[in-house]
């Protein structure tokens, strides 16, 4: 028997009231139309990428409070590096942001070195600048990918897009194995300097990495693209700029609610400056322009890998002798930050020493980009529908190893 | 020499390594690379933006600068801002003052809080108590981006005023430092622990933490 099937309104799902986000909002005053539903999202669920937890609080469709737990994948991280020498904190650190290791290693470095009173060579620094763009290429590639899988079936069968992405992000992989040895964790940056020194053929392997990505960026806007995916993203999880400010947000999702910040260009490390960094900047705020601004950055990080990896310049790749003792980095008494633009945003190091003990920190503290990002959650789910949720907590990207740490 | 070889006509015993589109593959295992100049003037001719950057940078820096050192001189007494790189210490007191201060002249961006604790000591001087760090930074935006730290000390049990009401960001960041380091922020709106579950006992970046291991180091 055929049932006549009616329409359905595609009108968009409002709450009744006057809605204002409250990330403490007190549910026992709060009053619902209909009985309150309490949803735990996650910690196992494929969309918190990783094990992130959010507590929703539902008044019919619409989410009035979200209380977000973290820590299922804490570490003990710092203290860990409290106890290891300076040589030997590197590799613990490329499992922070897993996605983008590279920047990890440099932001930790970075203060070591400047503690220490240890200049890098000019080199050293122009590589770390690259493998920073290359990886930051890497990260994005990453991200659009799981994004676009967050979005799922609006993009014509759930994965397509995901695979597309780590397809392209296989061929960074293969120019960071064929430098260190390892596709993610690298250990290639130390005190001082690099491990790692170009092959000769090197810049050719990445130019042709660089083409191929090139090309294939158009083939994922033909399919990210069109009116579903713009329906779901635009005006979806809006942050205006000075709501990003107070959240300590940074990187592409400061810069996509209308910041003109980059540390790239603002307090330049490295060799940036020498480059002339176009920083995107988007004012709509929403899922859509933090889309449009981590794509504006694959472009641009392309243009300046393809600059850096054909001018690099003569000199050694490091100040300070092979490691032959873990002892062999002493630092003098005091503190320094650091801060480094990461795909994610600022991150930076806290650093410790003290005189009683010249051979370890004694205080390691990361900054993380990604712990923002989640503490975004309570000021921007409330008033949206659950699905929405998913597709804001993608946009934002937080990295959970990072987070939690 | 290399434009008349084609693929097909090349020896298969001696495969000529591929040309490197930059130039640059020299006979060694390493990159030999440019000399420095020849490397500026490259990245120069690409970026001709970058020295304006740079200026625009250094003259933003250094009136940020002149405005914090004033800051710091007139209303705090404090004439070093770069005590071993950390920072100057401020009295407890006057921490949420100063952060007040800082954003009104135009860090309004929320770093980063670094709580660290520091047992009781014996030294040649005197006995030092237990006593905790508190160090923040802030950072102002856009171009000549500067940060600036400073530091506070506090005794074992001693509230410090929380930072969550003047920037958002620092919630999470100080209930980070609550529950790693233990250190009491009065006026949080919501200081519960961040990464150790609720119920847990002690505050592991602590000194004095121990850590039930068999392994000698990590105690």
């Amino acid at each position: 028997m055929a049932v006549a099937v009616e329409a359905v309104a595609t009108a968009p799902v409002v709450p009744t009231k006057a809605f204002v986000p409250d990330p403490y909002l007190d549910l026992d005053t709060y009053e619902a139309d209909a009985d309150l539903m309490t949803l735990s999202l996650g910690p196992q669920h494929p969309s918190t990428h990783g094990v992130f937890r959010v507590v929703l609080y539902l008044d019919g469709e619409i989410i009035v409070k979200a209380v977000p737990h973290c820590g299922y994948l804490h570490r003990g991280v710092e203290k860990l590096c409290e106890k290891l020498a300076y040589s030997n904190i590197t590799p613990v650190l490329d499992k922070n942001d897993y996605v983008a290791p590279m920047l990890n290693e440099q932001a930790a470095n970075m203060a070591f070195e400047k503690l220490m009173g240890i200049e890098v060579p000019l080199r050293a620094k122009y590589l770390r600048t690259l493998l920073a763009e290359l990886q930051r290429i890497a990260s994005h590639l990453l991200w659009l990918g799981t994004f676009a899988m967050d979005l799922g079936g609006a993009l014509g069968g759930g994965t397509s897009v995901f695979m597309y992405c780590f397809r392209e992000r296989e061929l960074i992989l293969d120019v960071f194995e064929e430098l260190t040895g390892c596709r993610f964790h690298y250990n290639t940056h130390h005190v001082g300097g690099n491990r790692h020194d170009i092959p000769p053929g090197w810049p050719k392997l990445v130019h042709e990495a660089l083409d191929t990505i090139e090309s294939r960026l158009e083939a994922y806007l033909v399919m990210l693209e069109h009116p579903i995916f713009v329906d779901r993203t635009k005006g979806v999880g809006t942050i205006d700029a000075q709501l990003a400010l107070e959240l300590g947000l940074s990187g592409p999702l400061l810069r996509a609610s209308g910041v003109d910040h980059d540390l790239r260009r603002d307090a330049p490390y490295g060799v940036y400056d020498l480059l002339d960094v176009q920083v995107a900047v988007d004012g709509g705020g929403d899922c859509l322009a933090r889309y449009k601004v981590r794509l504006a950055e694959i472009r641009e990080s392309i243009r300046l890998s393809r600059l850096l990896i054909d001018n690099v310049p003569q000199g050694p790749l490091s100040a300070t002798k092979p490691l032959n003792m873990v002892t062999q980095f002493k630092a003098a008494a005091g503190q320094v930050y650091v801060g480094i633009e990461s795909p994610r945003g600022e991150l930076g190091t806290w650093l410790i020493a003290s005189k009683d003990k010249p051979t370890n920190p004694y205080r390691f503290k990361i900054r993380p980009p990604s712990l923002h990002a989640a503490a975004a959650v309570p000021y921007v789910f409330p008033g949206h529908t659950l699905s929405d949720a998913v597709a804001i907590l993608g946009s934002l990207d937080p990295i959970m190893g990072e987070v939690d740490r | 020499m290399s434009e008349t070889t084609t693929p097909a006509a090349a020896p298969a015993a001696a495969p000529t390594p591929a040309p490197d589109p930059s130039g640059l593959t020299g006979a060694a295992g390493v990159l030999p690379g440019k000399p420095v100049d020849e490397m500026k003037a490259a990245l120069a001719a690409a970026n001709p933006h970058a020295a304006e950057h740079v200026q625009a940078n250094t003259a933003k820096r250094a009136e940020r600068q002149a405005q914090v050192t004033a800051l710091f001189q007139e209303r705090f007494g404090v004439g070093d801002l770069e005590v071993a790189n950390g920072g100057p210490l401020i009295p407890a007191a006057r921490h949420a003052e100063l952060a007040r201060a800082l954003k009104d002249t135009g860090f309004t961006f929320y770093v980063t809080v670094a709580a660290s604790h520091w047992p009781a000591q014996k030294t040649k001087t005197g006995d030092e108590p237990e006593s905790f760090e508190v160090a923040t930074v802030l950072r102002s935006v856009g171009p000549g981006s500067l940060q600036v730290s400073w530091r506070v000390k506090l005794a074992p049990g001693e509230e410090l005023d929380s930072l969550a009401p003047l920037f958002a960001g620092a919630d999470w960041q100080e209930r980070e430092q609550f529950d790693l380091v233990g250190v009491r922020f009065l006026g949080h709106p919501d200081l519960r622990r961040l990464m150790m579950p609720d119920e847990w006992e002690g505050h592991p970046l602590r000194r004095d933490y121990a850590i039930d291991t068999r392994c000698e180091p990590w105690r």
